[in-house]
């Protein structure tokens, strides 16, 4: 079945991103600045890796580009929330499996009323992290279509993986 | 108004081939299933929260506790990410032995999926042949880490122990017969035709979907998209080595089927290339007493089940800052709501199987 893939791409992507070397993390930095300009509030390169911050309010926008234009980051890899003290920040790892490079992005939020887009639309694939991060840190997720508790019981009160919350040994 | 003929049907959480604990909400229409909503957390134990609260050495012992079959790549990943962030260059007999010990262990989770979807279909005989097989490697893995389930074998720059002596001929000598095991394995099951009408074009995953939900693993590789992270990136030398990734046409469960025990035949490759050319050498190479790590990074592997992620981020201290597992059947039991509306309800079972999950690993 070897080179199957490469003669059948899936329609999400152009035929050309299946032959495409993967970028390196500064091309991908430079494709994005033309694009988006101020709205990548910052970037920076982490273990090889190319990390970019964005506002809230523009991150449907980048995920949406960063799927379908020839940077293909199809493959939702990983969804996080941080409690980093002053704010909350959600970090999407975003990965392409037809040119097999990465990207970090990663949303910062006020710690009152923390409130980010749903990635559903775009990926699917974020429907149970964002329930997860949701009922762990408190965050909503505006137009997720199923905002209930995953993991956690309904009735559970607090946000666990915040700072404040602290395990009977901690206290 | 129409009269409204479905009924919901609740399956779980103790229910035998839910491989754990997990609930499924079906709306059924007549024997076909309408609807389907999946409740999990029964067995959350909140270890991203727990690893807050312990130093970097003291994690490995909860990554084994993930997924009991897969503990072996688990504790591997944890490892290949704190070794990065902290720049720690593995002595080479150390990652052979890792990588002789990982695939090992996926030929055994493999033999419990082989053995566990036999017995979700109703036939008993496969599940005493798998299950004898794997209590061979299980007594390898004992013999070598003291352990049969939760090892606690690797560490942060090596491996516990050097490996017993005569253990490698006698593991060469079981991947000389392995391929036989398969083949009986094959005879067994994959050409029962009761069996085949649960599995032949049942609950098919389409590669759009499967990428978009990101699916990792024999469930995105069955799709046919050759994905593998051990191509992709290789870690812990596994360029060293020489095998193929099997990839599936259909995506449905009979290629998840498939596909798995063709895994197993390319695991004995490399688990047989591992332990003929293992270097000699350290075991363990030169480590900080008291580990702390500033940054962070999101490091992957491919378990059995598919990309296991860790992502750390450290503050400077002994403790990690946060953590998080990215564990694969989490990600890989979204498909549920996707591939079973249409099915009948006895398939119902006979997909969950082939998703392959340890209800542990996707609550952690």
């Amino acid at each position: 079945m070897k080179g199957k893939i490469k003669t059948s791409p899936t329609p999400d992507d152009k035929a050309d991103a299946f032959s495409a070397k993967p970028l390196s993390p500064e091309e991908i930095e430079a494709a994005l600045a033309k694009a988006f300009g101020q709205k990548i509030q910052q970037s920076q390169v982490i273990n090889k890796e190319l990390a970019i911050w964005v506002s809230a309010e523009n991150l449907l926008e980048v995920c949406t580009f960063l799927k379908e234009s020839e940077l293909a980051f199809n493959h939702p890899r990983c969804l996080c929330g941080v409690d980093r003290g002053e704010c909350l920040e959600i970090v999407y790892h975003l990965c392409s499996i037809t040119r097999k490079h990465k990207i970090t992005v990663k949303v910062k939020i006020p710690r009152e009323k923390p409130k980010v887009p749903s990635l559903y639309p775009v990926f699917k694939g974020a429907d149970w992290h964002e329930r997860e991060t949701a009922e762990m840190l408190g965050i909503t997720f505006t137009g997720h279509p199923d905002p209930r508790h995953l993991l956690l019981r309904e009735d559970f009160e607090g946000f666990p993986l915040r700072k404040d919350f602290l395990l009977s040994n901690q206290s | 108004m129409a009269i409204k003929t479905t009924q919901f049907l609740n399956m779980g959480p103790q229910h035998p081939s839910t491989h754990g604990v997990f609930r499924m909400m079906l709306e059924l229409d007549g024997e076909r299933v309408v609807m389907c909503q999946p409740h999990l957390g029964y067995l959350h134990r909140g270890i991203e929260k727990l690893a807050e609260t312990r130093t970097y050495p003291q994690i490995i012992a909860l990554t084994d506790r993930l997924h009991y079959a897969n503990a072996f790549q688990n504790e591997l990943t944890y490892c290949l990410a704190v070794e990065s962030l902290l720049g720690i260059e593995v002595p080479k007999r150390a990652q052979y032995i890792r990588v002789m010990m990982a695939e090992l262990s996926r030929m055994q989770n493999h033999m419990i999926f082989f053995g566990a979807l036999g017995m979700d279909l109703g036939a008993l005989t496969p599940f005493f042949y798998s299950f004898k097989d794997r209590e061979t490697i299980l007594d390898f893995m004992e013999e070598i880490s003291g352990a049969r389930l939760t090892f606690n074998y690797f560490r942060i720059g090596g491996v516990k122990e050097d490996l017993p002596e005569g253990i490698l001929d006698r593991i060469v000598a079981f991947t000389q017969r392995l391929p036989k095991i398969v083949d009986e394995y094959e005879a067994l099951l994959s050409g029962n035709e009761i069996f085949l009408s649960r599995m032949k074009g049942i609950s098919v995953l389409s590669k759009e979907l499967a990428v978009n939900l990101g699916i990792t693993g024999p469930i995105l590789r069955s799709t046919g998209i050759e994905y593998d992270i051990r191509k992709a990136e290789p870690y812990s030398s596994y360029e060293d080595f020489e095998f193929s990734v099997p990839v599936g046409t259909k995506g449905d469960n009979l290629d998840r089927y498939n596909l798995r025990l063709q895994e197993m035949r390319e695991s004995n490759k490399i688990v047989r290339q591992a332990a003929e050319r293992m270097p000699d050498g350290e075991i363990c190479a030169k480590v900080p007493k008291v580990i702390k790590i500033d940054g962070e990074g999101y490091f992957r592997t491919e378990t059995s089940v598919g990309e296991q992620g860790v992502y750390i981020i450290g503050a400077g201290d002994k403790t990690p800052y946060r953590i998080k597992f990215r564990s694969p059947a989490f990600v890989n039991l979204q498909i549920l709501q996707y591939v079973l509306p249409g099915v009948l309800v006895a398939d119902v079972i006979a997909t969950f199987s082939t998703v392959d999950i340890c209800m542990g690993e996707v609550d952690r």
